[in-house]
């Protein structure tokens, strides 16, 4: 990175940030703090329910999904336009009238107190997990980047966004997500429109060789319950997985609920129902791209290049420099048959295709290998190195590929996804700490202005705490999929206690509650025990439909061994 | 722990049919949407879209389906083309 670059980037940051703060300094009441202005259209509430969901996580571990997997990653989205469907028919109304802040408030109403506080306390543990992980993505790419501490990288991102969301609540979250997401589909578009240009073949050529090397399957109908992303994992799993959290995730509540009427809050949600699933294409398909990109050009061994350089440093018996030179070789060896594949694909030769592309598989196979055997010696040398590097694929090509001022873009563009996340998530676990706990539970008559410097405090407290988590995190599996397993194993639990409200009208407040528990211990059984039992390890995405079934069933069971239909549960909203 | 008794709490099956307090800019009544009754027996804006070709809500979610169906077809469609 040059000047210009460390321009673009923290000029467009601190432009928005104070541009956030200036604009919502002044707050005249906690309602206005918690659902921000009353004039907020749907392309607003849509683009901030866009920006809470796609956290730097989405733009910068996807593409490195698209580069190791392809495009089946993208099965994972195909249950949410259900979901968000069924979630403006029935959910949305019923808090709007409700007049309530946080969804957890309409558990109290439905059921009693506590299942409102096991609710809330969910969220509050699950999306406090998440938020340390939010935060902790931008710190690993700028501390690569620009070799900054972590530590130092974490707690600046962190205090940037905690001064902002504390200072103005949900407005400030809205305003400086729409800026944010400008920053970040300018970098993304730009960055593909230089990736094809820069790419020696053609658009048909690409999308041969991808589809070649098993990068184009998008869709898989396969049964087996071990692939992790199949049609039927992305619709069943993903639908009850976007249930829980566009329904009942207080981070994406709020934003909704931040639309000056139903209709708006309404169509906020069909415009992410419908934009989602060619968004997150998109993305995994410029991760497809790269990958194209690195058939012609010669790819790193390992993507992580602190890690690679500390590796060959502390590797005494130079295993590493000779896995370098052999992939070397293996790599000229796949170009040299992928260009042959696409002569004969040129000539009409299809017998000659057919066979250059067997080679060139074999000789990606090959490369693969050299990849593995290099992870191989990295971990048995190092046992605490990071041997994952999918998420360094994309910023690698960035910083190696683009011209200056775009790497900047990029990287304002990875920096602002963490900040609209991050503040989106602060400020519900505020709202949640403020309205469900402490106003709830510790101080119930206190005056409006009271309830809303406590707000802040709790902002902050929240926000220092995911500085805190993030700063002991480890680089684990890849970062999208610890935030989907930490989901998976959270959310089904929350959903169903609001599917039972909605739909169970004869399930009361003591079933509903122990069941919930139960069923919370079970799923978290199940996660512990693949680790012992490799039988157990399906998709986490399973883990949505087992988890929710389980708490329904429970509930039912012990409503029918209670005896008694509970009668109505009536409740002030403002409790 | 409970909390003091003040008003019905809606569901979807009731929630359409009771009138609540009102919430913030929201309307203090709703609507049944007029359906089986010829006329609605409520008032609320909020039901009309005001979008033109989607009129009502059953019909912006129909082309929000429409589109999940599109989006998987032509997913489905470069899968097979490439595999």
């Amino acid at each position: 990175m040059n000047p210009l670059d460390f321009a673009v980037l923290i000029g467009s940051l601190l432009a928005i940030a104070a541009y956030g703060t200036w604009h919502t300094r002044r707050h005249r009441s906690l309602d206005h703090y918690l659902r921000g202005d009353e004039t907020i259209g749907w392309l607003t509430i849509g683009i901030s329910v866009a920006a809470t969901q796609a956290s730097a996580i989405t733009f910068i571990s996807t593409p490195g999904q698209g580069y190791e997997s392809g495009l089946d990653f993208v099965q994972n989205y195909f249950g949410m336009p259900l979901a968000l469907i069924l979630i403006a028919a029935v959910f949305l109304p019923i808090y709007r009238r409700l007049n309530v802040y946080t969804a957890y408030e309409y558990l109290g109403h439905r059921f009693d107190a506590k299942t409102r506080l096991l609710g809330a306390a969910l969220f509050l543990v699950s999306r406090g997990l998440a938020a340390g992980i939010t935060i902790y993505a931008p710190a690993i790419i700028l501390s690569t980047v620009l070799g900054w501490r972590l530590d130092l990288t974490i707690l600046l991102s962190g205090l940037l966004v905690i001064v902002y969301t504390v200072a103005g609540g949900s407005q400030a979250v809205t305003l400086t997500q729409k800026w944010q997401m400008a920053v970040i589909f300018g970098g993304m578009v730009a960055a593909f429109v230089i990736l094809l240009m820069k790419l020696p073949a053609s658009l048909g050529d690409a999308f041969t060789i991808a589809g070649g090397f098993n990068k184009l399957n998008a869709v898989s109908f396969s049964a087996d319950p071990h692939r992790r992303y199949t049609f039927w994992t992305g619709l069943l799993g993903g639908f009850f997985l976007s249930l829980s959290y566009f329904g009942t995730d207080q981070s994406q509540v709020q934003r909704y609920l931040s639309g000056s009427s139903l209709r708006e809050s309404r169509l906020g949600l069909m415009f992410n129902a419908v934009l989602k699933i060619p968004m997150q294409f998109f993305i995994l398909l410029l991760g497809v791209m790269v990958f194209v990109f690195y058939q012609f050009e010669k790819p790193p061994v390992f993507f992580n290049h602190a890690a690679w350089q500390q590796a060959v440093r502390q590797d005494a018996d130079g295993k590493l420099g000779t896995l370098q030179q052999e992939f070397n070789t293996a790599c000229a060896q796949k170009e040299q048959w992928i260009h042959r594949w696409l002569d004969a694909k040129h000539a009409g030769d299809r017998t000659a295709e057919t066979a250059a592309q067997s080679q060139a598989l074999t000789a990606l196979e090959h490369v693969n290998t050299l990849r593995a055997d290099a992870r191989a010696v990295m971990e048995k040398d190092d046992p605490g190195v990071t041997s994952n590097d999918a998420d360094y694929v994309f910023v690698t090509f960035v910083l190696d590929h683009l011209p200056h001022g775009l790497i900047g873009l990029l990287m304002a563009a990875f920096f602002a996804a963490a900040l609209q996340s991050k503040s989106a998530e602060l400020n519900a676990l505020g709202a949640t700490t403020t309205v469900d706990f402490y106003r709830h539970l510790l101080k119930r008559d206190a005056s409006d202005a009271h309830y809303l410097a406590a707000s802040r405090w709790f902002t902050l407290f929240w926000g220092l705490m995911a500085i805190a988590f993030a700063l002991y995190a480890n680089l684990v599996e890849n970062l999208i999929q610890a935030v989907n397993i930490v989901g998976s194993v959270f959310y089904p639990v929350v959903l169903a206690l609001f599917l039972v409200a909605f739909f169970l009208k004869r399930v009361g407040g003591t079933a509903m509650f122990w069941g919930a528990l139960v069923a919370q211990l079970l799923v978290l059984a199940v996660y512990l025990l693949h680790y012992r039992f490799p039988q157990l390890d399906f998709s986490y995405l399973w883990y949505n439909l087992i988890g929710c079934a389980a708490c329904v069933l429970l509930s039912r069971i012990l409503q029918a061994a209670l005896g008694s239909t509970p009668k109505p549960v009536t409740a002030t909203p403002a409790s | 722990m409970n909390v003091p008794p003040e008003q019905p709490v809606p569901t979807p099956q009731s929630g359409a049919r009771h009138s609540v307090r009102a919430a913030g800019n929201e309307p203090m009544t709703l609507t049944d949407g007029g359906q089986g009754t010829g006329a609605p027996r409520l008032t609320d804006v909020d039901e009309l879209t005001g979008l033109r070709g989607l009129r009502t809500w059953r019909d912006v979610y129909l082309f929000v389906f429409g589109c999940f169906v599109l989006w998987v077809v032509l997913l489905l469609a470069l899968t097979m083309s490439y595999s």
